[in-house]
Parts: C-alpha cells; structure tokens; sequence
C-alpha cells in the first residue's frame, strides 16, 4: 500500500490501532530513499532481499559475485533510546472541525501509535503517559515486542478528557521519568504557554530530549464559520460565545497565530522541537520529525 | 420636483431593499451551535471588537440596501430637473398657424420661427418617441394620420404646413388634441404649444378641456413665440344692413387700429379708392371710423378697407363685398276687403303698394300683389320680402311653405287693423315668431299718439338726419293690437308711452316684423306723412338685406356658403356638374357643394384658409363672391404671457406644466425629462458594492 493513501481520513476508518500503526510505519518505510537504521550500530542479524530504491551500502557484494541476487545485511541493533510519549488527553483535544476528519485525540493516538511501532522495532524501548489535568495512565519505557500492544491498549481506550493543567502534569511526568531519554509530547498545547514552557524545561533539566507535537484541527487555525455561531468549550462546558466568525477572523488569526509564534520562540529558545500538525497532515511529517531528531541524538 | 422618473412603475423595485434587512434578521435567527476547544481567543478578539464589528455589520447592512436602492432607482429611469413630465414616449405639437403668426419678425414670420422650433424638437427626440403635429388655424387638424416616429420623416412633414388667415380655436384645439391623445401609442403624451399666444376667446372651451382630461394623462408646455409687434389693422367692416339703391349714400362703418397718430385708412372698389377717412388719434386701440359712399351700380362689387402695411399684412386689407341688387322683390299679401264693417276695415294695402313701387322708372322694388288664399309657396319664395296686411288665414300648405321660408333666412312683416284677426294672430302668427300670444284688440282710442323710434341707429333708421327722424316721430298713429316683445322680440318703434307698434322677431334664420296697425286713413296720419315712404321702403330694404352684403361677408376659417338667390342663379343650378369654386388665391379650389337648407339651395366652397375673395362658378358664369377677412381677434396687439396663458388654462381645470421660453429647442428631451441619472445612480451602486466588499472581506466562506 502506498504512503500517500495513508491520509488521516482513511487511516481513521481502519479503527484499529496496530493495523493503523503497521500500515503507517511500513509505508513510510518503504517510500524513503535512505534506511532510517544507517549508522545505527548493531550486529549482523540476518540477510534480505535488496528492494529497489534502497541504499547499496548494505549490499553483501559476495552473496552476490556467488549468486548473482542483491542482499542486504540486515543487523541487530541494541536498545539505546528511551522514548517517553505524553499523551494529551484533556477535553479541548476531543475536538475535530470536520466529521471526515479524525479529532486531535485520535490524530495523536494513531501518530503516537506508529512511532511506538517504529520505535520497537528498532528495538528501542517505548513508554506511554496519558494525562487531562493529572496523569491518567502511564506505561513504563520498555524494547519488548508486547510492549507495542500495551501502548496500543492504553492508546486504544483513552478517557474522555476534563480540562487541561499541561503546566503542572509535565512537572509530575517528569518526576517519574527518571532515565534520560526522548520525551515526546501529543497536545495542542491550549494552555498558558508559560507553564507549559516551564514543564518543558524541567524534562530538559533532567537531560531529556523533548519533541513537541502540536496538533491542531484547521478550524482552529482559520476560523472558518459561517454566519452566527454560538461556541461552547469543552473543556469548561456551559461557557458560551455567540458571534460571527467571519467578522472577528482577522482579529481572531492575529492572536492565534502570535500564541503560536510565542511557543515557537519559547521552544527553540529550550531546544525543544515544535512539530506543528494538524490532524488533515499526513503522518509522515510526524514520523519524519522524529526520524530528524533520532539521527541528531545518534 | 427636481427629481422624475421615465418609469415611475419600476420603483416598485425599490421594495428590493428590504431584502438585505430581511436576510439580516433571518439569518441572525439561525444560530449554530459548535463546540469548540478553545475559547479563549474568541473572548479575546470578541471584547476588542465587538462595538465595532457591529458597526461594521449595520454598515454594511446600509450599503447594501443603498446598493440595492440604487439599482432599483437607476431602472426606474431617474432623471434630474426638467419638467418631470414622465418621459418622452409620446409628444404632440400644436403649432398656431392663425393669422397673428402670420406677424414678420427679423427673419420670415412666427410660423417660420415655430416651425424651426418644431423641427428642431423633434430632431432632440429619440427615434421611439411617437409625435404628431395638430395644425391649429383656419382649421384645426392633425398634419399626420398617425403618429410617427419621430426623425427625419416627421420633421420633413413640417413642410406641409401653411399659413392661414383664421383664428386659433381653443376649444377645436384641445377636442383634436383629445382625439390625438386617445390614440396615442404610449401615456403620457407632451402637448407642446408653439403659438404667439394671441388673444383668443376661451369661454367655449369647456368642452375641449373636459375631452382632453377625460383622454389620458397628458403635460400641456407652451413655447410661445414672437412678441407683441406695433402695428395696426383694420377688425370689421360695417356695412349698410339693407339692401342699398345705386347712387345713394351710405355710411360704411369700420372698426381699425391705426398704429400711428393721424392714419390714414383708404377704402377702395373695385380697384378704385373711393374715400379715406384720418383717424384722430391712436395708442394702439381700436377706433370706430366711418367712410361715407356713394353707392355704385347694380352689381357684386369687391372692396376692401387698407392701411399701411404692417407686419402683419393679412389684417391691413379687410375685403368685403358690396352687393347692389337691380332690385327686390316684394310681394305683397292681403286679405279680402272689408271696407264698410264699422270697425277699421280693410285696404291700407293699396297705400303700401303705392308706397313700394310707385311705378315709378328705376324704383327699386318690384311687388306682385296677390290674396291669402291665392298665395303660392313659390311666390313665397321667389320674393325676397313678404308683406302680409290684414290677410285672411292662410292655407295649411302656404303657411307650412311660408314658415319654412322664414327659418331658411326669409323675411316676413305682418300688419294688422282688422279686429277679427285677432284669434288668426294669437293662435297662428305670433306663436310663429315667438312672440306673446296675446293679440288683444285693444285700439287706442284716438289718434294722435306720436310715435317713438327706439333705437336711431337701427339700419331702418340710419342715415337720416334729424328732421327726418323729427318729422317720423311727429307722426300720429292709432294702434289696434296690443302686443308684446316677449323675450326674444325686439321694439323697433313705439308710441308715446312704451306702447309697442314694430316689433322685430327672429324665427331662425330669418325675421317677422309686427306691425299694430294698417294704413287705413282710420289708423292714423302715417300714410298722409312724408315719411311713409321712406319708412316702408327702409323696412323692405333693410330685410331684403342681401344689398349689406349679409351672409357674403365671413372670416377666415367659416365655410364659404353663397345663398343661391334669383332667377339666374338658380338656373345655374341646373349645371351642378359645373359648379367650381376659386379660392382667395384665385385658384381653383375643387367643386361647389348644393346644400339645401328649409327648401332653399345654398352653395358651400369649403372652409376658407386666407383672406381674400372666394368666387362661386358656374362655367363661365360667376355666381357670386364671397369675401373672408381676418378674425379681428387675431388682430389685436397684445399676446398673452404664459402665465396669463396657464391662467385660462386653469380656469379650464387644465394644469399648464411648463414653459418652454428659453429652452433650446435641441435640448426638449432633457427639458421634458430632465438630465438621467441612471448611470450616476449605477456607478454609484457599484461602488457601494465595493466599499461594501472591502468591508466585508473575508466574511464570505
């Protein structure tokens, strides 16, 4: 199955976790030029068929002086990355702006999904925290196979959330995250940006490295609504706002996007990666930012 | 008001406006409902904004209905200043083509100038325009069958109209306007007058006006043109009201406006002058002046009365016809005689036919006597006068042909003495002329009641000098009937006292004269009198009346009619295939028409269009002359204002919407409609629209 027919619309229809993860994975996998293991270092393991398009610095060029077929070497890697993933699973996360399209929540499970499968099977262990305003769940880093499926069923099940206290849940994560590693942050961030740059740096201080997804829904972003609309939010259900969209976009874009700018800033300033989706994106942009920031750490 | 519309119906879409204001609330009903993840952004730009956002949002409500409203307006077809006459759709000209148009300015004649005017009108027109042109003068009648578009066509059609020498006739104008209205392809229809506004009777014009309104909606605008011009112009012609004896000397009255002091009016014959008379002063108003005339021979003579020419030319030669017959006819009507019947007695006939025809050699008249019941309705009407003197009654068939000949224009005098006519005249011959039916026999008791004339200028009267009058008035009378005027009877003399003894009484076209006593020597000294002659003679005289020239002198725009009147004429009857007629140009204007009115023929050559002499043929043979001068209305001096104008008009419940004055011609569609403001009203919704999409950018999704 092509890459390219992995959209969020479609890969939402699949409805099960591991199906979306394997599917995900293997399809950016197999349309990248470059194999993201190079340089790992590792043990031979096994040999397999050369796929066209891959590198030939692999190549087990005696294989082929005696039988004429490309091979490749494949090698057993040893575990060298934790990676953590915090899972916002707060209420504003529920929303989605389209019915074709997946809500923020499902967006990050099945994003969060495919990394735990890639991160696994490059044999690097993989832990899950969920949280709205307190952590809900958390499933501690380990490079075992099932591990993929207790991520999966904790991803599988998320609550419904409540409202959202980023700030002072990244603090209590990071307390209990005690091995260094790769922190990776599904939110949209809708939090004061302060407190959750505060909570970002604490899992800097303690030597993690810190990718943040920030997904969106592209109604967040643009506003677009027509004629009068009467807004609730979910994560304060009963408070309201009734006005016309299409007279406060401007106004409604400038400050939204200076929120955004304002977490960029703060974020390159704590050498935090901002990875900005939104839930119509593709998932390989997110599996993309990881690969980026793994070929940095190694 | 200075704004208008072509199209007032398409305001309708003005209602279109409200649409916007009935989208707005509509969809300020339909709230949707949306969860959102966030709001605190909302709240942010919601408190910011919110005031102005809702200017913005009532702004560009207001932009759209204006937008909208515009439109609306522009297809309406608005139009600024002008007349707002509603538009150009249908324009009909009435061009006065009176004799006063006939006045010379700098260049040609006002008619000349409204015609310009005209043409130049109807080029400012747009081709959809429908005009038509109604010629108002002699005649007063469309100068296209239909109404045309207007262009080329129609302005060549100007070309047609002439000059006349009649008068501008209001109430006839506004009638054929009616018509022309009624068949107008589109409402309303611009009457547009182009006239130098002369002074025109308006009393009859009621009922053109009540034709007018009732036809459609329609903007009177005059253009009046030409001003008031010095100059002067002889009104009417005055002559002898009785047949006249040539070599005697009459007075003939004109009534003339001389333009300067001490003027000189001519009056000419047959080519010749004959007298002027100075007039004595002037400051343009008319005068009274009198020519004295020997009169000529036995025959039609063509006159005129001049002066000076003026701008104005047609009024300054007034021709007239003088008509002297060779003599006239009487026939005399008596009854039979009762000379001895105690009372009066009968007889005084024979003192009036000594008195009438004398035998003597060039007397002008010419009686045949003959009895009440030998009386022929072809002697009735082969006289020209009809004495009936104590006549027995009549025959059914003589009184019915005697009564018709009376209604036809015949002349009939009744004189009465014999008691026992009493019940004749109460029951048959004062009914027939109108008068008080009661005939008492009612005798002064003795005679010497002097005589009264009640009016010295009547035509019986005229012209005799004081003794004269003095030596008629000194005449004793005795008076058998008591009669009455009544209404419609006129007192030509009376005795001593108020008490009637002539009494004139009009019966249509003609005239009954009553007298209450006979010549019986018992009746008075009247018969003794040197006036008994002249007096009977004057009375036969004056109701032969043709000699005046009666019914042969007219005015431009009457119809031509000739009486048909002795023994030659009507033989030419005869030849009706030859009966042609010559109009005041001399040329030949088509055939005459026999026209018989109460059993007596009479001659119609068409209406008249100029001054001058209309001439009735038979072959070779003239019939008779008909002389038409100018109306004396279209003489006058003073032309009325505009205003003056829309006064008359007001008083006919018609509105007078505009003047014209001053306008060019070129611009009429402007004038009338004013200056369009459809493109001003559309530019200026386009760029509401784009001020309101400026506005409301990014609204839209």
């Amino acid at each position: 199955m092509s890459h390219e027919l992995l959209t969020p619309e479609l890969v939402g229809r699949l409805g099960r976790l591991d199906l979306v993860a394997r599917l995900v994975v293997e399809g950016f996998l197999t349309g990248m030029h470059k194999s993201p293991y190079h340089g790992f270092s590792a043990e031979f393991a096994e040999y397999r068929q050369y796929i066209a398009g891959e590198s030939v610095a692999h190549m087990d060029w005696r294989v082929y002086g005696k039988t004429d077929r490309h091979y490749l070497k494949v090698f057993t890697e040893e575990t060298n990355l934790r990676a953590t993933l915090l899972m916002d699973c707060s209420a504003s996360m529920d929303y989605s702006g389209s019915a074709d399209r997946p809500s923020k929540k499902q967006y990050a499970s099945y994003l969060a999904a495919a990394l735990s499968y890639l991160l696994l099977r490059q044999n690097d262990a993989v832990g899950l925290v969920t949280f709205d305003e307190a952590p809900l769940a958390m499933v501690p880093a380990r490079s075992m196979r099932r591990q993929l499926f207790q991520v999966l069923k904790v991803l599988d099940a998320l609550p419904d959330g409540r409202r959202t206290d980023l700030g002072e849940v990244l603090h209590r994560v990071a307390e209990r995250v005690q091995r260094r590693g790769l922190v990776m942050l599904f939110s949209d961030l809708m939090d004061d940006p302060a407190r959750i740059l505060a909570g970002l740096k604490h899992f800097r201080h303690r030597g993690h490295e810190v990718v943040v997804f920030q997904i969106l829904d592209p109604r967040e972003i643009n506003l677009d609504f027509a004629g009068e609309v009467e807004f609730e939010s979910l994560e304060e259900p009963g408070r309201k706002v009734r006005l016309e969209p299409s007279h406060l976009r401007d106004g409604y874009r400038e400050r939204f996007d200076g929120w955004r700018d304002g977490l960029r800033r703060e974020c390159r300033r704590q050498l935090v990666d901002l990875v900005e989706i939104t839930t119509d994106t593709p998932f390989e942009k997110g599996l993309g930012a990881y690969l980026q920031k793994r070929r940095r750490m190694y | 008001m200075p704004i208008s519309f072509l199209n007032p119906s398409l305001l309708l879409g003005t209602l279109a406006a409200a649409l916007p204001v009935i989208i707005h609330f509509l969809s300020r009903r339909r709230v949707q409902r949306q969860k959102f993840s966030d709001l605190r952004f909302l709240d942010e730009v919601q408190a910011r904004q919110a005031r102005s956002l809702g200017l913005r949002r009532w702004l560009l409500l207001l932009l759209r209905v204006l937008a909208i409203l515009c439109i609306a307006l522009a297809a309406a077809g608005p139009r600024w200043g002008g007349l707002g006459t509603g538009g150009t759709r249908s324009v009909l000209f009435v061009i006065d083509n009176s004799a006063s148009m006939n006045t010379g300015q700098d260049e040609g004649t006002r008619l000349d100038e409204a015609l310009a005017v005209c043409a130049e009108m109807m080029r400012s027109l747009p081709s959809e325009t429908a005009v038509q042109v109604l010629v108002a003068g002699s005649r007063t009648q469309p100068l296209f069958g239909d109404w045309l578009p207007a262009g080329a066509g129609a302005v060549g059609g100007l070309s047609l109209v002439e000059a006349t020498g009649g008068a501008f006739d209001l109430d006839r104008m506004l009638f054929e306007a009616a018509r022309l209205v009624a068949r107008a392809p589109g409402l309303p229809v611009q009457i547009v007058l182009l006239s130098d506004l002369q002074e025109v009777p308006t009393g009859q014009a009621k009922n053109g006006a009540r034709r007018l309104r009732a036809a459609g909606e329609t903007h009177l605008l005059v253009r009046r043109i030409g001003t008031a011009t010095p100059g002067g112009g002889v009104l009417a012609v005055d002559l002898p009201g009785r047949a006249v004896r040539p070599g005697e000397s009459v007075t003939v009255r004109a009534r003339v406006t001389p333009q300067f002091a001490e003027q000189v009016f001519g009056l000419e014959l047959d080519g010749r002058p004959v007298a002027e008379v100075v007039t004595s002063g002037q400051d343009g108003r008319a005068v009274d002046i009198e020519f004295a005339l020997t009169v000529p021979g036995v025959g039609r003579h063509l006159g005129v009365v001049r002066q000076e020419t003026d701008a104005l030319p047609d009024d300054d030669r007034r021709p007239f016809v003088l008509s002297v017959p060779a003599h006239l006819n009487i026939l005399l009507v008596h009854g039979q005689d009762q000379p001895l019947d105690g009372v009066a007695g009968r007889g005084g006939w024979r003192y009036l036919a000594e008195a009438l025809d004398p035998g003597e050699q060039g007397s002008p008249f010419r009686t045949v006597i003959t009895t009440s019941a030998e009386l022929t309705t072809g002697a009735v009407t082969a006289a020209d006068v009809v004495f009936l003197v104590d006549p027995d009654p009549l025959g059914r068939r003589a009184l019915d042909g005697l009564l018709a000949w009376v209604s036809a224009g015949g002349q009939v005098v009744v004189m009465a003495g014999d008691p026992k006519l009493t019940a004749y005249l109460t029951d048959t011959l004062l009914p027939a002329a109108g008068l008080p039916t009661a005939a008492g026999f009612a005798a002064v008791a003795a005679p010497g009641q002097h005589t009264r004339i009640i009016d010295a200028d009547h035509p019986v009267f005229s012209g005799l000098d004081v003794a004269a009058l003095g030596t008629f008035q000194d005449v004793t009378w005795r008076r058998w009937f008591r009669l009455s005027e009544g209404a419609t009877g006129r007192v030509l003399v009376a005795l001593t006292g108020d008490d009637p003894l002539v009494i004139e009484a009009p019966r249509q076209a003609g005239r009954f004269v009553f007298v209450a006593s006979d010549l019986q020597p018992v009746s008075g000294d009247l018969a003794g009198s040197p006036m008994a002659l002249p007096f009977f003679r004057r009375l036969a005289a004056w109701l032969a009346g043709g000699g005046g020239g009666a019914g042969l002198n007219l005015v431009v725009g009457q119809e031509a009619v000739l009486p048909v009147l002795g023994a030659p004429a009507r033989a030419a009857l005869d030849r009706t295939g030859e009966l042609l007629v010559r109009d005041t140009d001399g040329h030949p204007a088509g055939a005459a028409t026999v026209v018989w009115e109460q059993g007596e023929p009479r001659l119609q050559g068409g209406r008249v269009d100029r001054p001058g002499y209309v001439t009735f043929l038979a072959g070779d043979d003239t019939l008779g002359v008909v002389a038409a001068a100018v109306p004396a209305v279209e003489s006058v001096l003073a032309l009325r204002t505009v205003a003056g104008f829309g006064e008359i008009m007001a008083d006919l419940d018609l509105e007078l919407t505009g003047d014209l004055g001053g306008v060019d011609p070129s611009r009429l569609m402007a004038t009338l409609s004013g200056r369009d403001l459809a493109g001003w009203l559309l530019a200026a919704a386009l760029l509401l629209l784009a001020v309101e999409l400026g506005l409301g950018r990014g609204s839209r999704v």
